[in-house]
């Protein structure tokens, strides 16, 4: 159900083994099936694999925020294309070092999330909702008028990213070893802050503003630290995608975007951080298969959403309220 | 003698045309069990979130360890040391009694920033927090969700949650409302053991657990004070026989 169930187990060795074991299995999956593709030859499966990894560690970084600090952000792809877009940029100033553009791409996405959600944090429920829809949408034309990164169209990325010149991310099993690597680390990093007093502080919050106010606590600046962490994490799945596609354009920040990362932490319940992976999976997968037999495959998507939506209507009931019980 | 803990000085509130509280005065001292009395209705829950900052006094002044604490927030005052029960538990369903207390504990400590180390292996933490527990008769329940709880075991657990605070003064809003023969029994020995190291001030409508406890009395109606005085002389107050005490008789 919540999160807490993994942190109520008590302290130990156990306890912990118990607490990493979603990252553990997500980690090893997505290892085997590159193993596999990278065994057959196969490039399409290796890129398949590594954009699946960064789209999961984007859906991570939202139910970081939709399910750990009840902040639904409808805007999460704003942090995403400004990761990307840190690529871009950065290439055209002949910045490719990995050690400068994922720190970049964090960095940007980051302060992007807090500007805004200095605001944001301002409202609640729905209006929370729209603001950062709002707030992304801006985001979007400002990208769309970006004339010498390719405005409207984008552009294609000078190269992917290095590392001290070294090309490591040329092949796409490399590249998908670094969305695994990111996406493992997010995860075990997430665990801990959500069972830190940092993150019991957050939760609390969530489920019951009105008595953390009353024990003493505000947590206006925790949850604009969460916006902080999990923009930033979008950021990094920004700079994976952009280097996987070597092609930045506005679209990456389409609100279909935003919309569809709300869709896979839906799909994957929000109670656990692993279970947004889950629903990468399935959307991607589903976006890649269905996708090459009918443009319509969404109408069959949002019948799938509309069924575990009211499997799990008390849930989205919390989410609309941007609390819970 | 010391300066009171909390003084208000001639609250005024109206919800609309309801005038919900009249000029009320009154002090709770250092130690003091001062308890608020009246039929429903009369405005005690809208004094006590006065009190505690959720609603703001159209006029007058609340005085909190000798400081105008009229325009802070909540939180702010919370930090000073003012604990509330509420009227209607409020405690956190989907966390364990344990990780309830917890949180307390935290949100009063200096430390709501650590990010890396998991909040329920810090043992001081833990003890702390079981030790609250235990002085409410919770630690046998302490890895039950609060939203499992019965409901006299989630007053406890509120309970809990302030005193593991160490606040200057107690706001109880009928903390016995709801619990049986035997719950109710314990919150009062626990209320007594609490009596002069804490200042409490206790809306209660058994007028058993009321004259057991209190050191003073004030008595509520229409959102004015109608009596303060020590309990003898308020069990005896015409006033208060006519309108409080006469009507729950009559009952
Ligand atoms: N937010 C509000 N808006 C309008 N009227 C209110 C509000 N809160 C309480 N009241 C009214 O104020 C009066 C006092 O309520 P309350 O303080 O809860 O009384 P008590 O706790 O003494 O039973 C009641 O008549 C109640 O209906
Ligand atoms: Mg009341």
């Amino acid at each position: 159900m919540t999160v807490a169930e993994t942190v109520r187990k008590p302290g130990g060795s156990a306890g912990l083994r118990l607490a990493l074991q979603p990252t553990l299995v997500c980690v090893f999956a997505f290892a085997a099936a590159l193993a596999v593709a990278h065994g057959l030859g196969s490039s399409y499966g290796a890129t398949m694999v590594g954009r699946t990894a960064a789209f999961a560690l984007a859906a991570v970084s939202l139910s970081f925020l939709i399910g750990q600090g009840g902040l639904v952000s409808f805007g999460h792809a704003a942090p995403l294309g400004i990761g990307a877009y840190a690529v871009l940029i950065a290439g055209e100033y002949d910045v490719t070092n990995l050690l400068v553009v994922l720190p970049l791409g964090f960095a940007s996405a980051a302060l992007f999330s807090v500007a805004t959600g200095a605001i944001a944090l301002r409202t609640r429920g729905v209006y929370f909702i729209m603001i950062t829809l709002a707030f992304a949408q801006m985001i979007f034309y400002v990208a769309a008028s970006l004339s010498a990164f390719g405005g409207d169209d984008g552009m294609a990325v000078a190269s992917r990213s290095t590392l001290f010149g070294m090309r490591v991310l040329k092949s796409d099993t490399n590249l998908a070893i670094l969305a695994i690597a990111l996406l493992g680390v997010a995860l075990l990093a997430l665990d801990r802050l959500v069972a830190s007093r940092y993150g019991l502080m957050l939760r609390a919050g969530r489920a019951n503003e009105t008595k953390l106010q009353a024990l003493g606590l505000d947590p206006y600046r925790h949850r604009l630290t969460a916006l902080a962490i999990g923009g930033g994490l979008a950021g990094l799945a920004g700079v994976l995608l952009a280097n996987q596609v070597e092609y930045v354009s506005p679209a990456t920040m389409n609100w279909h975007v935003s919309g569809e990362l709300i869709v896979m932490v839906v799909l994957g319940g929000t109670g656990r951080l692993a279970g947004a992976v889950l629903g990468a999976v399935v959307v991607t997968v589903l976006d890649e298969t269905l996708g090459h037999f009918t443009e319509h495959w969404k109408l069959g998507l949002g019948l799938v959403i509309v069924a575990v939506v009211l499997l799990r209507g008390a849930d989205l009931k919390a989410l609309l309220r941007g609390t819970s019980a | 003698m010391s300066e009171p803990v909390l003084v208000l000085d001639t609250l005024d509130k109206s919800f609309g045309a309801l005038r919900v509280t009249q000029g009320v005065s009154l002090d709770v001292r250092q130690g003091e069990v001062h308890a608020l009395i009246g039929p429903n209705g009369a405005g005690k829950t809208t004094l006590v979130a006065q009190i505690a900052g959720a609603l703001r006094p159209d006029s007058g002044h609340v005085r909190f360890l000798g400081r105008d604490v009229t325009n802070l927030g909540v939180a702010a005052r919370a930090r000073l040391g003012l604990g509330r029960v509420f009227q209607i538990s409020n405690v956190v369903g989907s966390f364990t009694a344990l990780e309830n207390v917890a949180v307390a504990a935290v949100a009063s400590s200096g430390d709501t920033f650590g990010m890396w180390r998991p909040a329920l292996r810090d043992r001081a933490l833990r003890a702390k927090a079981e030790d609250a527990l235990e002085r409410v008769g919770l630690v046998e329940r302490m890895s039950s969700l609060a939203g499992d709880l019965a409901h006299g075991e989630r007053r406890a657990l509120e309970l809990a949650m302030s005193l593991v605070q160490n606040p200057k003064l107690l706001l109880l809003d009928e903390p016995m409302a709801g619990t049986g023969r035997g719950e109710g029994e314990r919150l009062t020995e626990l209320l007594l053991s609490l009596k002069g190291q804490v200042a409490i001030l206790l809306v209660e409508h058994d007028m058993n657990t009321v004259f057991r406890l209190a050191d003073r009395i004030t008595v509520l109606i229409y959102g004015a004070v109608a009596v303060t005085g020590a309990p003898e002389d308020v069990r005896g107050d015409p006033i208060v026989r006519r309108a409080y005490l006469g009507e729950e008789e009559a009952v």
